[in-house]
């Protein structure tokens, strides 16, 4: 049984286990390009050394208190946050596009994206503040949500969904969720535009250790829900109806799915602004190497999301240090051309529309 | 065998202000195939949605293997009854033999995967659908016709024991209509339930058991098949004059258009194929 799950089938470019394990590989040199690479350069060895001194080991090889307090203090918390929000935002990604049994969707398509970048504008404008809230955060996180129940309601109609208008609804969110955005950042000043720059390109630069403790119940949450629903969101991509016939409600997949990808968006962008493509690219990258087997799909375009995430961030730091240039701008940049080639290739490959 | 495996009493349902499926009475009994023949339009395909439970009755009692199928759970369901509906589109790369094991999903256990036997059931469906050398094709690149056979495959490794087919020959050739009603008939030697809803009056002539005769969502005539098949209640039913004739070599019941004009029918029997939905008459009148 393991075995045939894990065997290459001639459709499959890789079989799962050796992607799985190519995958693992690059996560690995990834995570440590990104808290070596930089002003201070941390060899490997030194920070697996300074790593396991905070767990209270001691494995014999020096390091400074200066490397220590970069590693730990900057890049560490900066790692976890681009792993969190890639590895969240591929499941997501991966998970939507099977509910809508549309290669097309990702999580901006419900709206969850644009809805948080005017929830984070809303709140940098009107300037509220209480004390010891990360109100922005807050206010992205619900914007976010409610971008995407708008957009579920609207579409749900006699109990069924029908995916043509969900989609639909997405874009008249999404259009409208810009709007807003805009019209706030022309009536903001100078230091609130910047702030709302921030929110709508995406960057995990502002990352602390309290920040990333703050999401990380919502990733863990998300993370675990979504993988749950893999072998149902196979049976899903047969229509709702056929799923029906199989055992499956795919109204209630498609309910929980899209309440768990809003969750992990939500929590994505409350944190790090909006990050295209990623939620896009990755699922598509692994159906194209490894098939379109949710059970296999979602595992690795968390692993997958969270590995672009940190070569985009290493990038993103590293190209024109020592300024940053914007992650969203990162990943758009580099994931749009590669779509383009992706959905060519895709499509003279399959014959289908994907 | 004494009670029947579908049971469907004073059903309707209602779409758009009219009703689709008006008081349709239906027994169908285990070991048989029934077919279900009528005009475009008639209620076949809803009748098919309101057995599987796609469609809730807007009146009327459905009943599957003696459970109410608006009181059992999905689950459940999916082992009681499998449907082959007209259309299977997929947009995601899966494998035909994927395609065909997801039939098995019934019977999964939570957190498992496809055990041996499963894999086993889905390959010995798609051979008997002719379509295991092609099993680890992708599912959009096959034709139309071998999709279908694949999802007709889908509903074989379903097992289940009543079957609902509607248009299981639509697509494909005539080889491969025999083949899908043979693979019907062996279900119903089987001892399941058959259902099939059928444009082809010659298929249902020949491979049903019972027929029934569906105009305006009312079962209009219900019986042995060579009873059911009577020239003048399917020239009122489909408008058209149609005589039927015994099959020259099994006697089972054959409908063909009827003479009647002059320029009837050469042309038309030129351009329609065996097992068309269009008889010559269509062609020859346009």
């Amino acid at each position: 049984m393991r075995s045939r799950f894990l065997r290459r089938r001639e459709t499959q470019l890789l079989s799962p286990g050796l992607f799985a394990l190519t995958l693992a590989v690059l996560f690995t040199a990834a995570v440590f390009a990104n808290v070596g690479m930089g002003a201070v350069e941390i060899p490997p060895l030194q920070a697996v050394a300074i790593l396991l001194s905070h767990a209270g080991v001691d494995i014999g090889v020096d390091f400074d208190a200066r490397s220590d307090a970069v590693l730990w203090s900057i890049r560490l918390p900066r790692v976890v946050l681009a792993m969190l929000v890639g590895g969240g935002l591929g499941a997501a990604g991966a998970a939507l596009q099977g509910v809508f049994r549309n290669p097309l969707a990702e999580p901006a398509v419900i709206g969850v994206s644009s809805g948080a970048a005017v929830g984070a504008a809303s709140a940098i404008v009107l300037g509220l503040a209480v004390p010891g809230v990360n109100l922005v955060a807050l206010a992205a996180f619900l914007g976010g949500l409610i971008a995407a129940g708008v957009v579920y309601f609207v579409a749900r109609t006699y109990g069924r969904t029908e995916v043509v208008t969900l989609v639909l609804a997405g874009i008249a969110v999404n259009a409208t969720a810009g709007a807003l955005t805009g019209l706030l950042a022309s009536v903001a000043d100078d230091d609130e535009l910047r702030s709302i720059t921030f929110w709508v390109l995406g960057s995990v630069g502002g990352a602390t250790w309290p920040a990333v403790a703050s999401t990380l119940p919502f990733f863990i949450v998300g993370l675990i829900a979504l993988p749950l629903w893999a072998r149902s969101l196979n049976l899903m991509t047969l229509g709702d109806r056929q799923a029906g016939h199989l055992g499956v409600s795919a109204e209630r997949t498609r309910a929980g799915v899209i309440v768990f990808s809003a969750l992990i968006t939500g929590a994505a962008v409350s944190v790090a602004g909006v990050i295209s493509f990623v939620g896009l690219v990755v699922p598509h990258v692994v159906r194209l190497v490894a098939g379109p087997d949710h059970r296999f799909l979602l595992p690795a375009s968390i692993l997958g999301g969270a590995t672009a995430l940190l070569l985009a961030d290493l990038l993103a730091r590293t190209v024109a240090a020592p300024a940053e240039v914007p992650l969203g701008v990162v990943t758009a940049l580099v994931g749009g051309p590669f779509f383009l080639w992706l959905v060519h290739r895709t499509r003279a490959n399959w014959g289908g529309p994907a | 065998m004494s009670a029947p495996a579908i049971k469907v009493r004073g059903a309707v349902y209602r779409a758009g202000g009219r009703a689709l499926v008006n008081g349709v009475d239906l027994d169908v009994w285990p070991g048989e195939i029934l077919a279900v023949v009528g005009p475009n339009g008639a209620g076949k395909s809803t009748l098919c949605a309101l057995i599987a439970g796609d469609l809730r009755p807007h009146a009327g009692e459905i009943e599957v293997c003696g459970q109410a199928v608006s009181r059992t759970s999905a689950p459940a369901l999916a082992r009681m009854r499998s449907l082959l509906p007209q259309h299977t589109p997929l947009n995601f790369p899966f494998t035909a033999r994927d395609v065909a094991l997801m039939g098995r999903h019934p019977y999964l256990r939570r957190w498992r995967a496809p055990s041996e036997r499963d894999y086993a059931a889905a390959d010995d469906a798609l051979r008997r659908v002719g379509m295991l050398d092609m099993a680890e094709r992708l599912y959009p690149t096959l034709s139309g016709g071998e999709q279908r056979r694949v999802s007709f495959a889908r509903a074989l490794a379903q097992d289940t024991p009543v079957a609902l087919f509607d248009e299981p020959t639509a697509s494909l050739d005539v080889g491969h209509q025999e083949m899908a009603m043979e693979e019907c008939g062996r279900l119903a030697a089987e001892g399941k339930a058959v259902l099939a809803a059928l444009h082809d009056l010659n298929l249902a002539g020949a491979h049903a058991d019972r027929v029934a005769v569906m105009s305006d969502g009312e079962i209009v005539a219900v019986g042995e098949t060579r009873e059911a098949l009577c020239g003048e209640l399917l020239s009122a039913v489909f408008d058209r004059p149609l005589i039927v004739i015994p099959h020259p070599q099994t006697g089972s019941p054959v409908a063909l258009p009827a003479a009647e004009s002059s320029r009837a029918p050469l042309r038309g029997d030129f351009f329609a194929p065996v097992g068309s939905r269009f008889r010559g008459n269509d062609v020859a009148l346009m």
